[in-house]
Order: structure tokens, then sequence, then C-alpha cells
């Protein structure tokens, strides 16, 4: 029994990730991940998102006639994101005030849309939660390797701890700031891509 | 009538602070329509005709319902339900009356609803507090921006299929590093002071 | 038909719930977001004015779009000004605090939100550049070499220009003098209006508001005094503090010739500056040859100047 859930927990880390496979997402990938913590948070609030909403949407499948069935995801995504949005303002400020206009944004990832429609409306609600569980994490770790890489070369931080300036000393080390505006973001997701991309190919190549 | 504020959202919104390039809204998209510049070009259009409106009307219904009956925490929910039927209710419209420009358009526009785009747009224009005219020149603007942006990204795909791209960067992963150059240049126009 | 309603039903229903857990969630966060940005907002006035007791939102003033909220120390006394403002950098708008001390200068700055660019301009955000600015005022001019950073001065002077703004502008309850050059006894004057209606008639003496851009700013007073051969008809002018600001004599029927023009000129300029507490002087503030005429103008300006104080003290200008 564990063992196909497992399967649909691991799916969404590696071989369905959303970001890295299937394109999905990719307003807060890009927007949020100025550094790893950063990514964690958009991450966990998108996860946490996710699986309420593929819990609910597979608890009514039965009852929402397929005509309107997008509607009523919708309204339900965007309730839950509204609630996530009052919630982080009054008891995490600092995480809202940093993640800002993507946090209302969730509402149109098309991770969340897009795997209520294709899972959890046709699939059973532990099923849908472990799905949930698999695509968010995957997410979330998606964004923080972003985060980690993009903070390391542009501000010589991990988690906010100034390693560079413990280990070279302040002053000594200039950092590539473009990692941490808008072009480095694309490019370091570029990379990450053409990375895996290439992990795959020797895999490939091995199997032949 | 403020033309130097209205002046200074038009540039703003389309080069110093690029929707896709400079704020990340409108990725998804941004990354599949941009393989040829026909499809570019047409999705453009429609993003324009929905952000313009899409400003408008939630901004109304802001101002005027949410608003004055203290229901500032519908905003999410009813913003993307106005998106939803408005692009429903536009490619009925086109559907009916030019059948020509449904052909050309129509299968872009229930991919706007997902348009970060276009929801975000519609929050921006709240928080700063723009008036009516500023935020419907701020979604044209900010559309008009992005479709720029995803035509000359769709122009430069198109020279790059004649190109000799390395294995693992074939694919999404050398479209997004031109976006990320093409984000540096637009870099450029960050700090023009109007 | 029938499917439509039910589809219609489903919706509003889901709209109906949505809606309700929507406006519970609204509710129960509603406090906690309240006090966390006042809480924020009080640290970070605290910050600026360390020995401050309370900060009054509800004297809050808005001057040029800069938000001034005055500071209270444990005594009770005014202390200072924290102004809020934002202005224009690099990367858009800069929200930022100053505190701003009752002798114009600078107690502290803070950054509160920039889009800077990192590493360049929101070098802002640095405590060590905050500091510079206290002890400045309004007379500081900006110094390239010691206020900006390397490749990026955009930032640092949309500060500059904001503080500047914000210093100013402090509200400061200015001594309204009515300018003698100005406040020759005519109904038109520059800057300064004097109302139709009388506000206050007490005797012979009928008070008018002066006022300019600020609100009321003195009285005009009309009065008569009984003079050797009949009335004597005069204006004066008195400001806040109580002082006089201009005496006329516009109409006598006394000796002719027994005045000279020349000393009732002095005479009347003497009178500037006075108030209620001066003591009228029969030898030296007497005109020869006209004492009964100075004096009666002399004890009908002493009772208005004492009808005055009385004024003063309902209008809180003590």
């Amino acid at each position: 029994m564990s063992g196909k859930y497992y399967k649909e927990f691991i799916k969404g880390v590696f071989k369905e990730n959303p970001t890295f496979v299937l394109l999905l997402g990719l307003c807060p990938t890009l927007g949020v991940t100025s550094s790893a913590i950063n990514g964690v948070a958009m991450g966990l609030a998108t996860l946490i998102v996710l699986i309420v909403s593929n819990v609910l949407v597979s608890m009514i499948r039965r009852f929402i006639p397929d005509k309107i069935r997008i509607p009523a995801y919708v309204m339900l995504i965007a309730t839950l994101v509204t609630v996530v949005d009052m919630v982080m303002h009054a008891y995490v400020y600092e995480i809202y005030k940093v993640l800002g206009l993507f946090i209302p944004l969730i509402v149109v990832n098309c991770i969340i849309l897009g795997r209520a429609e294709a899972f959890a409306a046709k699939n059973g609600v532990v099923a849908s939660f472990f799905d949930g569980l698999g695509i968010g994490t995957g997410f979330t770790i998606s964004l923080t390797v972003l985060g980690m890489v993009r903070e390391i070369l542009g501000a010589g931080k991990l988690f906010g701890i100034n390693f560079m300036e413990i280990l070279v000393g302040a002053d000594k080390w200039q950092p590539a700031l473009i990692m941490i505006l808008p072009p480095g973001a694309f490019i370091t997701l570029g990379f990450l891509m053409a990375g895996i991309n290439y992990i795959k190919e020797k895999k490939h190549k091995e199997v032949k | 009538m403020d033309i130097s504020k209205l002046f200074a959202i038009i540039i703003g919104s389309i080069f110093i602070n690029n929707f896709i390039l400079a704020k990340f809204l409108g990725t998804c998209p941004f990354m599949g329509v941009s393989k040829k510049i026909s499809s570019s070009i047409g999705m453009g259009m429609a993003v324009t005709f929905v952000m313009t409106i899409a400003s408008s009307i939630t901004w109304i219904v802001y101002n005027y319902i949410l608003l004055p009956f203290n229901l500032k925490y519908l905003q999410i929910i009813a913003f993307i339900l106005i998106i939803a039927s408005l692009v429903q209710f536009v490619e009925m419209v086109i559907q009916k009356t030019s059948p020509n420009l449904y052909k050309a358009l129509g299968v872009f526009l229930p991919l706007i609803t997902t348009n970060c785009a276009v929801l975000g747009v519609a929050i921006l224009n709240i928080q700063e507090g723009y008036n009516f005219i500023e935020t419907t020149v701020n979604g044209f603007a900010g559309a008009v921006g992005f479709s720029i942006a995803l035509i000359i990204l769709a122009g430069i795909r198109e020279r790059l299929e004649y190109s000799e791209i390395p294995k693992s960067f074939q694919g999404v992963a050398i479209v997004f590093i031109t976006a990320g150059l093409l984000a540096m240049a637009f870099m450029g126009f960050s700090g023009m002071k109007i | 038909m029938g499917r439509i309603f039910h589809y219609a039903f489903v919706l509003t229903l889901i709209a109906v719930i949505s809606a309700g857990i929507l406006a519970y969630a609204d509710k129960k966060t509603a406090e906690p977001i309240e006090n966390i940005t006042k809480k924020l907002e009080n640290s970070a006035r605290k910050e600026l004015f360390p020995d401050a007791e309370k900060f009054v939102e509800k004297e809050k003033k808005i001057i040029s779009k800069i938000e001034y909220v005055p500071a209270y120390n444990k005594s009770g006394e005014k202390i200072g000004f924290v102004a809020k403002g934002s202005e224009n950098g690099y990367g858009g708008a800069i929200l930022f605090m100053v505190g701003i001390g009752m002798d114009g200068k600078i107690t502290g700055l803070k950054i509160i939100d920039a889009k800077e660019t990192p590493g360049l301009g929101d070098k802002i955000f640095l405590e060590s550049w905050q500091k510079k600015w206290i002890g400045r005022d309004s007379k500081y001019e900006f110094n390239k070499k010691e206020d900006a950073f390397a490749g990026a001065t955009i930032s640092p002077t949309a500060v500059y220009s904001g503080i500047k703004k914000a210093l100013k502008n402090m509200p400061v309850e200015k001594k309204e003098k009515l300018n003698i050059e100005t406040s020759s006894i005519t109904k038109e004057s520059i800057d300064k209006k004097i109302a139709e209606k009388e506000s206050y008639k007490f005797g012979n003496a009928s008070y008018f508001d002066i006022s300019n851009n600020n609100g009321v700013i003195g009285f005009f007073i009309k009065s008569e005094a009984k003079g050797y051969n009949g009335k004597i008809v005069f204006e004066m002018e008195v400001d806040k503090a109580g002082k006089i600001n201009t005496l006329k004599i516009t109409e006598n029927s006394e000796t002719a010739g027994k005045v000279d023009e020349k000393e009732l000129e002095k005479w009347q300029k003497n009178w500037v500056g006075r108030d209620v507490n001066y003591k009228f002087d029969e030898t030296n503030d007497a005109i020869a040859g006209a004492t009964v005429t100075t004096k009666a103008v002399a004890d009908e300006v002493k009772n208005i100047l004492t009808k005055y104080e009385e004024i003063r003290k309902k209008r809180g200008w003590e």
C-alpha cells in the first residue's frame, strides 16, 4: 500500500519535476529565488496550497458537474490562496513582505490548477494527497536549488550566512551581482536545465 | 490629468520594469509561445486586449464594490473570476464577430487566464494606487512590453534554429539563457529618468 | 434548462462557502495584522527617538505628502517629529523615516522599503550610512564624496531630497508678527485680510479678525475715545501675543494746530510693541499741549488690551 503512494510522491520530485521537466510554475521560480531561504518559503507556501487543493478537489470531484469544474476549482484555489496570504501576513510578516506579489499569484500557478485537473479530479483523496506532496516537494527542491546557486554566486551567502566574508574576509570579494538580478534568474535556470539534460544524456548512453 | 505621470507609467512598464524581463510575470506563455514570430504576435495582441480590459474592470470592481462594502479580502477570488469570465466572453465575441481573428488568436485566449501577468498587473494597479486612467494605461503598457519581449525572443529563437547548439543546451535551456541575455539588455533601461 | 440551474446552484454554493471562509479568516487575522504593522512602525520610530515614551498618531499632520507624527518623552514634552516620506530612487519609490528634533536636526534615519540595485544603491540600507545623517539639518548640502557610493549616486541623492523636504516642511509654531511696513491700517493689505464683519464688540471697540494663509493672526480694532473736543476715532492692530503692531488716529476734532503732525506720528509709533502690561507715563507719553487727547486714547487702548487678554485666553494664544 505504501509502495503505491511512495511512487506518487517520488515521481513529483524527479520524473515529473514541475520546474525542470514539466516547465510549470515558472513565474515564482524566477521571481523569488534571489536567495535560498526565499526559494524554500515560496516552495512551502505553494506546497501547502497544492496539497490542500488536491485533497479538497479530490473530495468533491463527484459533486462537481464536468462543465463547471474549472471555475469551481479556480474559486477553491483562490480561497485557499487568500487564506494563506492572510495567515502569512499576520504571522510571518518578514517572509510575506519578501514574497510579496507572488503569494496571490499562486492562484495562477499552472501547477495547482494543472494537478487538480490532471490528477485530483480523477483519483482518490489519499493518492491526491501524495501527488500534491510529491509535486510540491519537487517544486520546493527546485526553487531551493535555484535560490542556493543564485545566492552563492550573487551575494556570497548561503541561507543568509555570509560565508565568503568568513572565508576570505570582508571587502575582499565581489559577488557576481547579476545573479541575484532578473537576468541571473533566467541564466541560472538555463544552465541548470542544460546540466540536467547532460546527466540524462549520459544515463541514456549508459543504458544503450 | 497628469500626462507626465502617464508617460512615466508607459515607459516604465514597457522598458524599465518590463513585465517578463524584470518582473517575471507571464513567463509560462513566454517560453511556450515564443517559438515562432507569428504566434508571438498573435499572443501579444490577445494579451494586450485582455490585460487592458481586465485592468479597467478589476479596478472598477475593487474601488466601487469591494472597498465600499469592506470586502477587500475577496480581492483575489473576485479578480480571478473576472479575468476568467472576461477571457471566456472575449473568446465568444471574437468567435462570433470575426472568424479570421478567431483563427489567429483563438487558441491563445484560454492560456491567458492563467497568465500571471494579467492577475499580476491587476493587483499591482491597486497596490500602486493608480486612478482609472493610470490603471488602464498601465495594463496596456505592460501588455505591450510583454509583447515586445515575446516577439524579440521569438525572432532570436527562429534564428537559433540554424545555429549549432551543444546537445545539453538544446531545447529549453538555451531559450532561458537567451532570455537572460535579453533581460540584461533591458536592464540598460533602468535609471532612465523621465 | 435544469442543467443550467444545477450548474448555477453548485457554483453559487461554492462561491458562498468561499466568501464565508474568507470573511472568517479575514476577521481572525485582522487584529494580528494590525498589530504587526503598528509594532514594526513603533519599533522603527523608537530607533529614531530612543528617549520617546509615545508617538501620538492622532496628531499626525500631512504636509507636502510627508507624514509627521510627534514624539513625546516621559515628561510629556514634545521632543520632535517622526517624518515618513517617499522619494523616487533608481528602482522605484524609497520609503524612509527620519526623526527630526525640535531644533530641526536629524536624530536618526531609517530606510523602510526600497528596490534599489543590490550591492550598489541598496547601500542606503547600511546602518553606517544612515548614521551619517544624525545631527544634520535642512541647511546641509549633499556631498558626493561623503554621501554617495561608488557607482551609485541616484539612490543616496533621492534619500537626501526626501530628507530635505521632510526637514523643510516640519510643522513649527512660528510666532506671527505683523510686518510693520505692510500693516498700514488699510483694509487691503498684501497677504492679510481683515474680516468684513466684526467678531466682537465691547464698549466702543469693534474687533475684526485678521487672517492670512495660516489662519487668524491677530485683530484689527476700531474704537473711539472721548477727547477734549469730542470723539477721537482710532484704529489699531494687535497680534496673537497681545502686542500692538500699529496704532493710528483717524478722526479727531481736537484743537487744530495744537498737535504737531510729526509728533503725533511719533507718538503713534511709540505704541508699537506695547501690550497690556504697559504703564502709561503721564510725563513721557503725553504730547505737550495735548495731554487730554493722548491720555484719552491711552486709556481706551488700555481698556481694549485688557479685554483682549480675555479673548487671547479664550483662543489659547497665551
